[in-house]
């Protein structure tokens, strides 16, 4: 559960938490004979099995040693399954990197096109500092922000104690009678885009409030993209 | 098979071409990446925590297991309910007609978990429909790019930049209330929005 540090006028502001909304589950998988199954992780290759491998000792057009003496198959490891792992780095040569490599950022246009290579810059999160999140200007009818941006995810505003209980449901019931969500911000602009975590996804954020009864919702939801054409198509 | 999204309104038909957008073909995007001391971009492997093998890219593959380490084929891998009994596949909806007939409050389409967007491209849209889609209807309709045990939701809508459907999975709404705090689960102006900065 984050801490989030929201502030809908001068002077008014609360530590609040921000908890998932709930999970979408898969239903369960079994085998077709009723079998309990689960998914795990093996080995399917050893080092002198894979496709490079193969293809410097036999050549590109491989097919014919398959059938004669399954090198793809090494009958020591293969099969095996796999536990935990460390993450290890691999030069171009495929020799293990004995020492950290350095970490570079890589910006492509939306042609997929390389732009620059950069250090990267490490950026703090923002929601829950002294400087708290503000609620912007800016405020969509619910039927047009659906057909502008794109949600990807969204968080319940809860509240600590019946002060910010209240504080809560009174901004809820305001979006929701009004049938708006309101874009919120970061710094003391209110208008730069949410990180969660140090180094997280940017986001911006939009508060939308739903009132029954005696119950209240306040949900924070996240978009990162509009809902428009690419000009530049690159995957179907 | 036709790859066309295909709907059947009011008697009439409309049929769409589609292609999955995503946002780096709006915006670009930003990757880290590791290189070496040549500046020549290192690959990422696992090592095993004996330190003994290495496991390079292409080298490990994920797989169904029963209890008894015996391997199960994805095709005899089955959808079961909460009791127990195999779920009935759904058939792909591509290229076979789904009725348009329910439109969708906009909080439907906020509570969708969504997993991708759809741009699409008329190729025959009857009038009443296009005006319905620009004056702001939304439809839900079935989306199941491959037989699935339980199809996504998808909704079909449209601005003026074109026409859409977000695809997913339907969320619940999280109440609170007075008494209790929410349980942790698994699970300026219009032009000064600048989605470039995200």
């Amino acid at each position: 559960m984050k801490s989030f540090h929201l502030s809908d006028k001068p002077g008014r502001n609360a530590f609040l938490r921000l908890v998932p909304a709930p999970a979408v589950t898969e239903p369960p998988r079994a085998a077709r004979s009723g079998r309990a199954i689960a998914q795990r992780r093996f080995v399917i290759a050893g080092d002198h099995n894979t496709h490079d491998a193969l293809t410097t000792k036999f050549g590109a057009d491989y097919g014919q040693a398959l059938i004669d003496d399954n090198p793809e198959v090494d009958l020591a490891i293969t099969g095996s399954p796999l536990g935990e792992t460390l993450s290890v780095y691999l030069t171009a040569n495929g020799e293990l990197c004995v020492s950290a490599p350095r970490i570079v950022e890589v910006v492509t246009g939306p042609d997929g096109a390389e732009r620059e290579r950069r250090d990267p810059i490490d950026i703090a999160g923002n929601i829950d500092l002294t400087e708290p999140i503000h609620l912007s200007k800016l405020r969509f009818k619910r039927a047009d922000a659906v057909r502008r941006f794109v949600f990807a995810r969204a968080l319940v505003v809860s509240h600590m104690d019946g002060l910010t209980f209240e504080f809560l449901r009174g901004l809820a019931q305001e979006l929701d009678a009004a049938d708006e969500l309101v874009m919120v911000g970061a710094g003391s602009s209110g208008r730069e885009p949410l990180v969660m975590q140090q180094n997280g996804v940017p986001w911006r954020g939009f508060l939308e409030g739903r009132v029954d009864g005696d119950r209240h919702s306040l949900i924070l939801r996240l978009s990162n993209m509009e809902l428009k054409m690419p000009e530049v198509t690159d995957a179907k | 098979m036709s790859r066309e999204l295909i709907f059947s309104w009011n008697g009439q038909c409309a049929i769409f071409d589609f292609r999955r957008i995503e946002r780096r073909q709006l915006y670009g995007s930003k990757r880290r990446i590791a290189v070496d001391e040549r500046g020549t971009p290192c690959t990422r492997a696992s090592m095993t925590l004996d330190g003994n093998t290495v496991l390079r890219p292409g080298m490990t593959a994920q797989g169904w297991f029963t209890d008894e380490g015996e391997q199960v084929e994805t095709s005899d891998v089955i959808a079961v309910g909460t009791d127990g009994q195999p779920l009935p596949m759904h058939p792909s909806t591509l290229g076979v007609a789904q009725p348009l007939t329910e439109t969708v409050e906009p909080s439907a389409v906020l509570d969708l978990a969504v997993e991708a967007v759809l741009a699409l491209a008329p190729q025959s849209l009857p009038d009443g429909l296009r005006k319905a889609l620009q004056d702001g209807k939304v439809f839900r309709f079935t989306y199941c790019y491959r037989p699935e045990a339980v199809p996504p939701t998808a909704f079909l809508m449209g601005n003026a930049e074109g026409f859409f459907a977000l695809v997913g999975r339907p969320t619940a709404c999280q109440w609170m209330s007075r008494e209790q705090a929410a349980q942790d689960v698994d699970g300026g102006t219009e032009d000064d929005l600048d989605f470039e900065m995200v």
